[in-house]
């Protein structure tokens, strides 16, 4: 989930309508003085401030004479213990089915030039432990910023498109190159490598943005995929539509509505495209060899189908008690139908032996199952509640689910989490997959599994 | 929390309380004028500790773009460094939030948070001390080593939030340097302190204020402005696109 | 079919330890359930009652005026034409009071605490002391004028004891910032729930601080003989105040007398203008709807906990059953070769599986309807924390027909898919495979 330090955009709203209050330790400053006679000890009250030029506030942010270089650092051990099935074998808690010691060093460093008011240039790498393996290492923002006439803003490198509005689930997130990870958010997507042009329309908060997105470095001009969006702001709701086109792909439409009923908000994404540039497996079998045991369909069979996608979300956040509350419906018209997917899991089921002989390898066809039954649903939801100083102070209460409706399985995260002081904190969780035997989350976790991890944060932090 | 919006809100409604006094009437329409900032934009550095008894002070700082006209603020937090580069962009009742470390707008229309919040009625809207408040009397006095007026108003109306405010105002420039002010039933809630001024413009502003939440012992806060300025802000600043432009 | 249903029922037997255990599974989670449900139901016939007596009333009036800034003022500032119109009603009156209302927050040594504070003529409603039961202090102590009663729960957390001075910030009804201080007098039994309602303090005090006039309050309750009478006693009093003063409509509701937050939401956003005050009629039954929605929740609540128990058993059923059909691998491949078909082997796993259900479901409603029994015989006196759920210090369970035998039918859907898996494993075997593999 979110590591701590970090505001959630919903705490993080609540806090701007209460103000900015935010809280930190007291660093180099010193405490006020409260003593009337000590203020107003000499009449000498008034300071003359030079008169400043139109606009030398938002300069001194938009330009600078040096490259600003920053970055964060993370690091954490996270020993964990894993039984299948305990409610069918009993649970001997001296006897994991699985356990394991993880430990995670990651950072990401960035600079940000802005040698104008009107251009800036940021880049940002990640690299996590161990360092030589080369994935490990890789430029995750590279982009300039210019602008024309204050009215047309530029951006084009590498840069995060984030086009839904949707926190656990979002469809309309169809540019970058990574999905929303539901166990993580808030997380940063990588995106691809685009020009983005943004014109504010004057007067108002409504906005225009259009894209091209560049997918290689060698690539034909007509491959370029284009993307524009409008967004409005009309009575307290900002709402957007939008459409995607690439040669060869799916076209994209999709409408977004973000606003508030009371103390609550509520999002909606919906999006329509007409193909797919998914396959189903229609056919599991020992004999399919060459194909990796499946047989799927045509993408162009489907070229003049229709599918939507859709989900709405509410969020609800009280500082005062510091409960915050989130939850997401999702239905995925690209997901299988009940019927097909008991078929393909029954299939790979019965013929279990089979392909484990031919793959040589038990975990291979563990890999196997879950790449088949991974989002193979059509009805998700997710849903978080957290409270912070549960019981006592600096301890937060965090309880996650993520439920698949189609197949009946849901994965449960309750978790404790405290901060000893800055830099270390230690967040206590279970985990625990249920469902049927062939419900998705049951696999993917290797069974009805009930699990115990400690994660221990040790100096993470922004610079 | 709420305490730090309530102090950001009425900030703005304490800046530039200035002019020659001669009589009280005429001091209230001074600091009414110079407390008048509709027609102007307005940006500083606003700098905010709290003190809590039992707690470690915390300290928050923020740039603040406004442009009360149109009801707009663009905010950028500085400090605490975990937040910093986090933005935020109001216009009526709606209200952005950009997060850089997802890259990510959201956008809420809540407004009961601010209607709940200690910040009420006259800490959120502009209103004028003449038209709100008769004085009930005017001596003079001494705070520190500087002479000054003190105003005893009492409410007009019954809908402003102090039935009684008391306002120690300095004699040879008028500029409001400490306030009390009293519920219904004739407490002290708060203290405000006003120590340090800036001039800009010609015009005068506190650059330092201290509040003693007197219903509370030991809860205080300070604000101190920097970089302040009255200079007309680009449109642009008032943008989701500005936000992003400026964000760490 | 019946040869089937009758191995089903001898296999049963015939393992006796498992049956029990999993039959016992299902009947701890039926109880538990049935508890839940029967509690739901008497919950909100008891709590109306209960409610009626602690909020003074069964039809209650309140008047609003437009004050400055357009603001809602709640007051009603001269209610002769009230009591005449209840008069003339010729509702069966047993009293009426009159009562100021606040939320503030109450201060006390560095803690703060938001809560509502009621303000009530206590010379006059003498009911109340025989209602709320004090933990400490004493009801003579709030003839003081500044004398508070606090729930147990709240003076917890705030810590103060009887003879404390707290203070209140609050805001008049007129929007301004107003402190006062009021003297602790005494400390209620908690009520559950409810507790945050029941805080107590003299109206002319609640008054003075709401910025009122001493003969002025914001709500008159009126209480009749009985619930019974509160719909056609509400609209007889409706029609005679309707000849004599501004009303507001009686509340938009749903057929089921509710109204849902929504419509609540447009309503308060239509911008209506008057002079004077203008007065809005409500029942207990209208206050209540949100009672309904307690128990919906508490309704909602044995519905899912039906479903998390059962996901549970329902893998322990499964994965025996699972077992089951390896151990009589040999038993069906026999009963395949004398010529039972797929679908009787079937059969004879399901039928297993649904007596269990049954068996264990039957049992837990019984066992509910014992242990209800059992419970309601308790008396836990009036100054029990719960005294608000319960009628004359008793629990007390009506259990719906209808959800009893849902229960069942879920119970025995959810056993049945949960053996479907390994009975359908069984039903594939074929005689042969079966006898070979026999142990």
């Amino acid at each position: 989930m979110t590591t701590s330090g970090r505001l959630s955009p919903a705490a993080a709203l609540t806090v701007l309508v209460l103000g900015l209050a935010l809280a930190t330790p007291a660093v180099a400053q010193d405490s006020p003085s409260f003593n009337e006679d000590d203020l107003f000890g000499s009449g000498d009250v008034v300071e003359v401030v030079a008169e400043s030029e139109r606009g030398s506030a938002m300069e001194s942010l938009l330009s600078s004479d040096v490259a600003r270089l920053g970055g964060s650092i993370s690091g954490s051990v996270t020993p964990s213990w894993k039984w299948f099935d305990p409610w069918a074998d009993g649970l001997d808690p001296t006897s994991p089915d699985s356990y394991g010691l993880e430990p995670a060093l990651s950072a990401l460093v960035y600079f940000d030039g802005r040698p104008s008011q009107s251009t800036r240039f940021y880049g940002s790498v990640k690299t996590a432990w161990p360092f030589d393996d080369a994935d490990n290492t890789r430029v995750f923002e590279l982009f300039s910023d210019f602008s024309w006439n204050d009215s047309l803003y530029f951006r084009f490198g590498k840069q995060t498109i984030n086009w839904g509005v949707g926190y656990f689930f979002s469809p309309a997130n169809v540019m970058n190159l990574q999905t929303i990870d539901v166990l993580d958010p808030g997380a940063q997507l990588e995106g691809p490598v685009a020009l983005r042009v943004n014109y504010p329309v004057p007067g108002t908060q409504h906005n225009l943005w259009a894209y091209a997105v560049f997918d290689s470095a060698d690539m034909k001009p007509e491959e370029t995929a284009l993307a524009a969006k409008a967004e409005f702001v009309y009575g307290g709701w900002e709402l957007g539509v939008g459409g995607y086109y690439k040669k060869d792909d799916p076209i994209r439409g999709m409408l977004t509505a973000v606003g508030s009923v009371g103390q609550i908000s509520v999002f909606g994404e919906a999006t329509l495209q007409l193909g797919t540039s998914r396959t189903w497996v229609t056919e599991v079998s020992s004999a399919l060899v060459s194909t990796n045991f499946v047989t799927t369909t045509d993408t162009a069979d489907y070229d003049d189908t229709v599918f939507f996608k859709g989900t709405t979300g509410l969020s609800y956040s009280n500082s005062e008690s510091g409960i915050t509350v989130m939850g997401q419906y999702l239905f995925d018209g690209e997901g299988y139908s009940n019927a097909d997917r008991d078929d393909r899991i029954t299939e790979a089921r019965d013929d279990e032996a089979a392909i484990k002989s031919l793959l040589g390898d038990d975990a291979l066809y563990s890999l196997f199952l879950k790449g088949l039954i991974l989002n193979s649903g059509r009805h998700y939801a997710a849903a978080s509640f957290s409270k912070s100083d549960f019981l006592v102070d600096d301890l937060s209460f965090t309880m996650f689910a993520v439920g698949n409706l189609s197949d009946f399985s849901a994965y449960l995260k309750p978790s404790l989490s405290y901060a000893f002081f800055d830099g270390m904190s230690i967040s206590l969780s279970t985990l625990f997959a249920v469902g049927f035997d062939s419900g998705e989350y049951v696999v993917l976790n290797d069974g009805r599994a009930f699990g115990v991890s400690i994660a221990l944060t040790l100096g993470s932090g922004a610079f | 929390m709420k305490r730090i919006f309530a102090i950001v809100a009425i900030a703005l409604a304490a800046i530039g309380q200035a002019a020659v006094a001669q009589d009280a009437p005429a001091i209230l329409a001074e600091l009414d004028r110079l407390g008048d900032f509709s027609g102007v934009d307005f940006s500083a550095v606003y700098t905010i500790v709290s003190q809590k008894p039992g707690e470690k002070d915390t300290v928050t700082q923020v740039r603040m773009f406004r442009r009360d006209a149109r009801k707009q603020f663009a905010m950028l937090i500085v400090l605490p460094e975990v937040n910093k580069g986090q933005g935020y962009l109001r216009e009526d009742d709606n209200v952005w939030f950009y997060d850089p470390t997802s890259r990510k707008f959201s956008f809420s229309s809540i407004k009961e948070n601010i209607q709940n919040s200690e910040a009420k009625n006259s800490d959120l809207t502009q209103r004028s001390i003449l038209d709100d408040y008769d004085v009930s009397s005017v001596v003079e006095g001494v705070i520190g080593k500087i002479p000054v007026w003190i105003l005893d108003l009492t409410a007009k109306t019954k809908d402003v939030s102090y039935e009684r405010v008391v306002m120690h105002v300095r004699k040879d420039r008028t500029m409001l340097l400490k306030q009390e002010d009293y519920s219904v039933s004739g407490r002290l809630m708060r203290t405000s302190l006003y120590p340090k001024y800036a001039e800009i413009s010609g015009r005068l502003m506190p650059s330092q204020m201290l509040f003693i939440d007197e219903l509370n012992p030991g809860e205080r806060s300070q604000l101190t402005m920097t970089e302040q300025s009255l200079s007309a802000l680009p449109d642009k600043v008032f943008t989701k696109a500005f936000l992003e432009q400026v964000n760490k | 079919m019946n040869t089937i249903a009758n191995i089903a029922l001898r296999n049963l037997s015939r393992q006796k330890k498992r049956t029990i255990l999993l039959g016992s599974a299902i009947a701890f989670g039926v109880m538990i359930v049935t508890l839940i449900n029967g509690f739901a139901g008497a919950f909100s016939a008891n709590v109306a009652e209960n409610f009626s007596d602690l909020m003074a009333g069964h039809i209650f009036i309140s008047g609003t005026e437009k004050g400055p800034d357009d603001k809602d003022v709640s007051v009603i500032r001269d209610d002769r034409a009230l009591t005449s119109a209840v008069a003339a009603s010729g509702a069966p009156i047993r009293y009426v009071t009159r009562r100021s209302a606040f939320s503030g927050t109450l201060i006390f040594e560095g803690k703060k605490l938001r809560t509502n504070v009621d303000g009530a003529d206590l010379e006059k409603e003498t009911f109340l002391r025989d209602r709320l039961l004090l933990k400490a202090g004493s009801w003579d102590a709030m003839a003081e004028g500044n004398a508070l009663i606090l729930s147990e729960k709240i003076a917890r957390k705030l810590n103060v004891d009887v003879g404390d001075n707290l203070l209140v910030q609050l805001q008049t009804a007129t929007g301004q910032n107003n402190v006062g201080e009021f003297r602790l007098a005494g400390i209620s039994f908690d009520t559950g729930i409810f507790g945050q309602m029941m805080s107590y303090a003299n109206l002319a005090y609640v008054n003075e601080l709401l910025g009122l006039a001493p003969g002025e309050y914001q709500t008159m309750g009126i209480m009749l003989d009985g619930l019974k009478h509160t719909e056609s006693a509400a609209a007889g009093i409706y029609d005679k105040l309707s000849g004599s003063v501004q009303l507001f409509e009686r509340g938009a509701k749903g057929s089921d007398g509710a109204e849902t937050p929504f419509q609540a939401l447009i309503r308060q956003q239509k911008k209506e203008s008057w002079e004077g005050v203008r007065y809005r009629l409500f029942t207990i039954n209208e206050v209540l709807s949100q009672i309904k929605q307690i128990v919906a929740a508490l309704d909602t609540t044995a519905a899912v906990i039906l479903v998390v128990l059962f996901v549970i058993i329902m893998v322990g059923i499964a994965n025996t059953f699972s077992m089951v059909m390896f151990e009589r691998i040999g038993e069906i491949g026999t009963m395949r070769a004398l010529g039972v078909q797929r679908g009787g082997v079937r059969s004879m796993f399901l039928f297993e599986a649904l007596f269990l259900a049954l068996g264990g479901a039957v049992a837990g409603i019984a066992l509910a309807l014992v242990a209800m029994g059992v419970i309601s015989l308790f008396d836990f006196g009036m100054d029990s924390p719960a005294f608000l759920i319960m009628r004359n210090g008793h629990l007390s369970f009506f259990l719906p027909p209808l959800r009893a035998v849902g229960n069942v039918a879920i119970i025995a859907v959810l056993t049945l898919i949960a053996v479907a898996s390994p009975a359908g494993k069984a039903a594939r075997l074929t005689p042969a495979e079966a006898l070979r593999t026999q142990k």
